[in-house]
């Protein structure tokens, strides 16, 4: 399995601050040549150039800033799996929800498949809404895989913001669902 | 250092120095010196820093201390661009201006008020600057224009005004003084001297005396 951060690179490898750091720093050297020894030529290079530079470096800094903190406060992260590879397994301790981007996975009880989903299905849901809960059943992918993953907190922080949420995974279809009575697109927990 | 460089602009007149504007001076220029250090540790040591203390030298170096310098830099850059010393910085079209104002023996307008005092200090900004904001801004422009022509050499000679001096900036300061409105001589030609249909220059001039070497200002 491979975890894809939202933010491919850390804050210090952005190619954005490197810009911002030349920006400012031919800003400021502008600003101390103008102020050293000025003329007509260092002060309009200071007002024409220095200025828009180091403000452009200020827009792409505030960018960065919010840009990382958005990522950082996300309340999804990203997975990749390939073919083959097991997602959650039956009886495995229940922390996760997951929701299918891209792909295709099965659904195994005892070893026997008992579902197929894709992409807007999601899966893993129910165990959070037990105490203790196991998975009743393992999650395998069929396909290259992306999924979005809801923590268990970040699940009930959503389920808080958004309460018509808890019709979608505690209502009636939820129950047939989670009681087997629904097989297509029945889903595991 | 900062000190004297302000000292140095001001030439002898040391009692012109403004020392809040000194004191300005010196915040800006080390803000910038600070801000250069910090920036150019970043770009070398970024990787080594730890993902908080990385964000807190950048908030530093690439917002506070460019944001200070910049501000300050600006007040003080534009109080320094209204100093007779930077006016006469463009040395070949303008410090015969300067000269001619400065000159002991000259008898040309400028000279008159700068020797007299007339015009404490910014000699030349006051009287070709008109007032408010939007004269400013047009001085500004005029000037960003000229250095553009000083630097590319593709100025004139002689050098010429962008358009005939205004009589406002001489009534901005001799308007309703008492010499000037009980003059003989103003009383009949007042209305036309308002209007700007008669050139306070015409009588009182020149403005400047300026002697033009035309091989100096060869490409």
């Amino acid at each position: 399995m491979k975890v894809v951060t939202r933010g491919k690179k850390p804050f210090g490898a952005s190619p954005l601050l490197r810009l911002c750091l030349v920006l400012t720093l031919t800003g400021l050297a502008l600003t101390l040549h103008s102020m050293v020894r000025p003329n007509g030529l260092s002060f309009t290079l200071f007002s024409v150039l220095g200025t828009p530079l180091m403000l452009l470096s200020v827009m792409l800094l505030l960018y960065l800033f919010l840009d990382d903190m958005r990522k950082r406060y996300s309340l999804f992260s990203i997975e990749e799996y390939q073919p083959g590879e097991v997602i959650i397994a039956q009886g495995d301790a229940a922390d996760r929800a997951y929701f299918i981007q891209r792909g295709d996975v099965e659904v195994l009880r005892e070893g026997r498949q008992v579902a197929k989903m894709g992409p807007g299905d999601y899966f893993g849901e129910m165990a959070l809404l037990r105490p203790d809960a196991r998975r009743t059943a393992t999650v395998a992918a069929l396909t290259p895989v992306e999924l979005m993953v809801l923590g268990k907190e970040n699940f009930y922080r959503l389920l808080d913001a958004i309460p018509a949420l808890r019709l979608e995974f505690m209502g009636p279809a939820a129950e047939r669902r989670r009681k087997g009575e629904l097989h297509e697109g029945e889903e595991s927990g | 250092m900062f000190t004297l460089i302000l000292i140095q602009q001001a030439g002898d007149a040391h009692v012109n120095v403004d020392p809040v504007l000194v004191l300005l001076q010196q915040l800006s220029v080390g803000a910038a010196a600070a801000g250069v250090l910090l920036v150019l540790f970043l770009i070398f040591f970024r990787r080594r820093l730890t993902e908080g203390l990385l964000k807190v030298l950048a908030f530093l170096g690439l917002l506070v201390l460019p944001m200070m310098s910049l501000g300050l830099g600006n007040v003080v850059g534009l109080a320094q661009a209204k100093k007779v010393e930077f006016c006469g910085s463009c040395h070949l079209t303008m410090a015969g201006f300067v000269n001619d104002m400065r000159a002991a023996e000259s008898e040309s307008l400028a000279a008159k008020h700068f020797r007299n005092r007339w015009i404490p200090d910014a000699q030349c900004y006051t009287c070709h600057a008109s007032y408010g904001m939007f004269g400013d801004v047009q001085a500004k422009m005029a000037g960003l224009n000229d250095v553009y022509k000083y630097y590319t050499r593709t100025y004139k000679i002689p050098v010429r005004m962008h358009a005939p001096y205004p009589n406002e900036e001489c009534l901005k300061c001799h308007e309703n003084t008492p010499k000037f409105v009980n003059s003989e001589s103003h009383a009949e030609l007042l209305p036309a001297i308002r209007a700007g249909e008669f050139s306070c220059v015409d009588c009182h001039g020149p403005a400047h005396v300026v002697e033009w070497n035309e091989s100096r200002h060869a490409r």
